[in-house]
């Protein structure tokens, strides 16, 4: 085509001008065509994409929702553990059970050792008795002795005096004789048997004394220990009351965590609801687009071009928004995850370290073990006391029997000592009849003193016999009593004991178990974590789909700035997307409708075009500068108008941006 | 059950099979005192008594008390203990319970 008409002046070269700007126009026409082509395919995709980000947004709200609920779970075994660990979340019969079970048996304990070391010294004093008693031993065969060598005099005397003083005597020696035989068995059997009664009363000297010394030991110790950890509990409930654990503080900031991350999720509503009203713009778009084409001259299409430029803007500045809003969610969302995970983790080896829980649920010194080693404890000293007692018992039961038996001898020795004595006393009054009898006389008499004199230390023996035989029965009587209380106690220790034992045992249980859940919340929260960390994949649209719509709407509004600054166009002419402005439901919405239409009224301003994403949707857009009065609209091209072609004024009050904007 | 194993000179070795609950605490406790008052242990000199407790994922309040007796028998021979475990249940439970300073706890 020849673009250089023949003649240089004149109509041809206005009708071939207007050609040119004619097929230049057209050949913007057919960009624009393009560039809405663009916006429609990236419209569709965008509804499409749009579900599948509500799709995204609500699998991560569920996912959420169940890390929110093990989060929950977490939180109250950590608060269950804390409350068990410190007492708080039990009251003081989990362990005024057992210290009362200690407590009585260990008064059970000092009875049994006041008692033990009275017996101690009743059981001394009949050794020492038994000592005196086989010393009588030594005191009878002393005193017994000469009657040994009686029975021969006896003869010998009575030899010359006849027969019959002879057999008077010899009567008498049989009985001495007979005396004698007595004696030596008492003397290696019975008093043997009391020596060996001796030995074992001081070997239960020995064990008493032991366990005497033991028993005062340990109830010393328990009474410390009982009174130590009753006003230790009293005082660590009390004050764990009051106490404010470092865990409370984490579940708080917790708490806060999590509503950030809820906040993350409204952004969809938000992205959503500017996403509708981007895409309720696009038909008047479309329509001011079919204007502007089916415009026949360039006074039509200055007001569709207008309304594009500013609605393109507008809408890109729309999307721009949605975009930082999109980044801010999954930041939060991430953000906020990764957070919560490590305070959750953090929380976790607080309440394994925390130092309130030393107290009772220490495993080493912590109340628990000291109540549950204390019943162990005193259930052995009982017990063994118990088995004392009834040794004791045992030992000793016989030997009043052994006592009482050898005064019965005692007393018939003495017995047949006095008879001999009496005959001894006629056989001597009749021997000094005969004044050859005078030796028999004199044996008699002698052997009358040894009786009386053996009688007497007899009685005596007998007697102390009679006073240790009865002092034994009290003692054995003594034990036979402390083996029955004993054996009762043994029983509630037992019974009771074990009771206590396993409640004690199930409370630590209780907050071992709780640890252990502890444990296993943890690792749900984990998996959970990541499981949701993965539905947060908003890139691609933040990235890709926004963009591909954003871009040629951008670049329509750029294309049709530079046609109306081309046609010498005002931009400061009416608004035409004022109207956009009522359907805006949020502050952000309007900042950005206000800096588009600032950067259009002064037109030396930076207008909205494709930004980095910003951090907040107040940062998208800067504040549109200040209007400058008086100041003319800057034009970049020549206009190239004809008089027909100047712009007819807009309407005064914008009736078909109105009307436009109305249906929006 | 368990199993005395000499692993060295100086160290007695005992090996629990499965958890040390409340189930089995009280026969391990009879195995554990007879072991240790063999003649062929207790004449000998050890320094340090491992429990093994490798094959446990669960340690409960008796299977705490039992150990803590043991720790103190132990410790009254003048020797040390060590815990191997391989479960990570077991290490909090050693650690809530302050056990882990008194016994050295080596994972398996």
């Amino acid at each position: 085509m020849k673009w250089w008409p023949l003649k240089l002046k004149g109509e041809p070269l206005l009708v071939r001008l207007q050609l040119l700007f004619g097929s230049l126009e057209r050949r913007r026409s057919s960009e624009f065509a393009g560039l809405f082509a663009q916006v429609r395919e990236a419209e569709l995709n965008l509804v499409q994409a749009s579900r599948g980000l509500e799709a995204q947004f609500l699998a991560t709200s569920s996912e959420l929702e169940s890390l929110a609920g093990f989060g929950d779970q977490f939180v109250k075994q950590v608060e269950t553990l804390v409350s068990l660990a410190t007492g708080k979340g039990c009251d003081d019969s989990v362990f005024s059970g057992a210290i009362r079970l200690i407590d009585q048996s260990t008064q059970f304990l000092v009875g049994c050792q006041e008692q033990t070391v009275g017996t101690l010294e009743l059981l001394r004093t009949y050794n020492a008795q038994i000592g005196r008693l086989l010393a009588v031993e030594t005191q009878l065969q002393r005193t017994m002795l000469p009657l040994r060598f009686v029975p021969t005099l006896f003869k010998a005397e009575s030899a010359p005096l006849g027969s019959a003083v002879q057999q008077m005597f010899t009567s008498l020696t049989h009985e001495i004789e007979g005396l004698h035989a007595q004696v030596q068995e008492i003397f290696g059997t019975k008093f043997k048997q009391l020596e060996q009664t001796r030995r074992t009363v001081a070997a239960v000297i020995a064990q008493l004394d032991r366990q005497s010394q033991s028993l005062h030991e340990v109830t010393t110790t328990h009474k410390a220990q009982i009174e130590s950890s009753i006003e230790t509990l009293k005082k660590e409930m009390t004050s764990n009351h009051e106490r404010d654990v470092r865990l409370g503080v984490l579940s708080k900031d917790i708490a806060r965590e999590v509503e950030q991350i809820v906040m993350g999720l409204q952004f969809q509503d938000i992205i959503n609801q500017k996403l509708q009203h981007v895409t309720a713009a696009f038909p008047q778009i479309e329509a001011k687009f079919t204007e502007f084409n089916t415009a026949s001259n360039q006074a039509q299409a200055r007001e569709p071009l207008h309304f594009l430029e500013q609605s393109c803007r507008l809408e890109a500045g729309q999307l721009q928004g949605a975009e930082g809003d999109l980044a801010n969610a999954e930041a939060a969302i991430q953000g906020g995850i990764q957070k919560v995970l490590a305070q959750l983790t953090e929380m976790d080896s607080h309440c394994l370290s925390l130092e309130e829980f030393k107290l009772l649920t220490t495993s080493f010194d912590g109340m628990i073990q000291v109540l549950v080693e204390m019943i162990e404890e005193v259930r052995d000293l009982v017990g063994a006391t118990v088995a004392s007692a009834a040794e004791a018992y045992e030992v000793l039961r016989p030997l009043g029997g052994l006592a009482s038996g050898l005064t019965a001898i005692i007393r018939d020795l003495s017995a047949r000592i006095r008879l001999i004595g009496l005959n001894a006393q006629v056989q001597a009054a009749r021997a000094a009849q005969d004044r050859r009898g005078a030796g028999l006389e004199v044996l008699s008499a002698r052997t009358s003193e040894i009786s009386e004199e053996t009688n007497r230390i007899s009685v005596d023996a007998a007697s102390q016999l009679d006073a240790l035989a009865a002092g034994l029965a009290e003692s054995v009587n003594a034990f036979g009593k402390l083996q029955t209380t004993g054996l009762t106690q043994q029983d509630v220790l037992n019974q009771q004991g074990r009771t206590e034992e396993r409640r004690l045992h199930a409370f630590r249980d209780s907050a071992l178990e709780t640890l252990r859940a502890i444990g296993d919340s943890l690792d749900q929260l984990r998996a959970q974590a990541q499981r949701t960390l993965a539905t947060v994949q908003f890139s691609e649209f933040r990235q890709s789909t926004l963009p591909a719509l954003r871009l040629p709407l951008i670049a329509i509004a750029d294309g049709a700035q530079r046609w109306v600054q081309a046609r010498g166009g005002d931009q400061s002419e009416a608004i035409l997307v004022d109207g956009f402005k009522r359907n805006y439901t949020m502050a952000s919405e309007r900042e950005v409708f206000a800096s588009v239409v600032s950067a259009r009224s002064s037109p030396s301003a930076p207008l909205p075009s494709e930004r980095p994403v910003a951090n907040s949707e107040f940062e998208a857009f800067t504040e549109p500068p200040a209007d400058k009065e008086g100041e003319p609209a800057s034009v970049s091209e020549p206009a190239l108008q004809t008089a027909s072609e100047r712009p007819a004024p807009a309407s005064p009050n914008g009736s078909d941006l109105g009307a436009n904007v109305e249906l929006f | 059950m368990n199993s005395p194993q000499d692993s060295e000179k100086d160290s007695l070795t005992l090996r629990v099979l499965g958890d040390l609950l409340s189930t089995n605490a009280e026969a391990l406790q009879s195995e554990f005192a007879r072991l240790l008052e063999g003649a062929d242990v207790s004449s000998r000199k050890w320094g340090i008594f491992r429990l093994d407790l490798t094959g446990a994922k669960m340690v409960d309040s008796v299977g705490l008390n039992l150990v803590v007796t043991l720790l103190k028998r132990v410790q009254k021979r003048g020797a040390r203990m060590q815990i191997a475990y391989s479960n990570a249940n077991v290490l909090r439970t050693f650690s809530f319970t302050r056990l882990d300073r008194h016994v050295e706890l080596v994972k398996a």
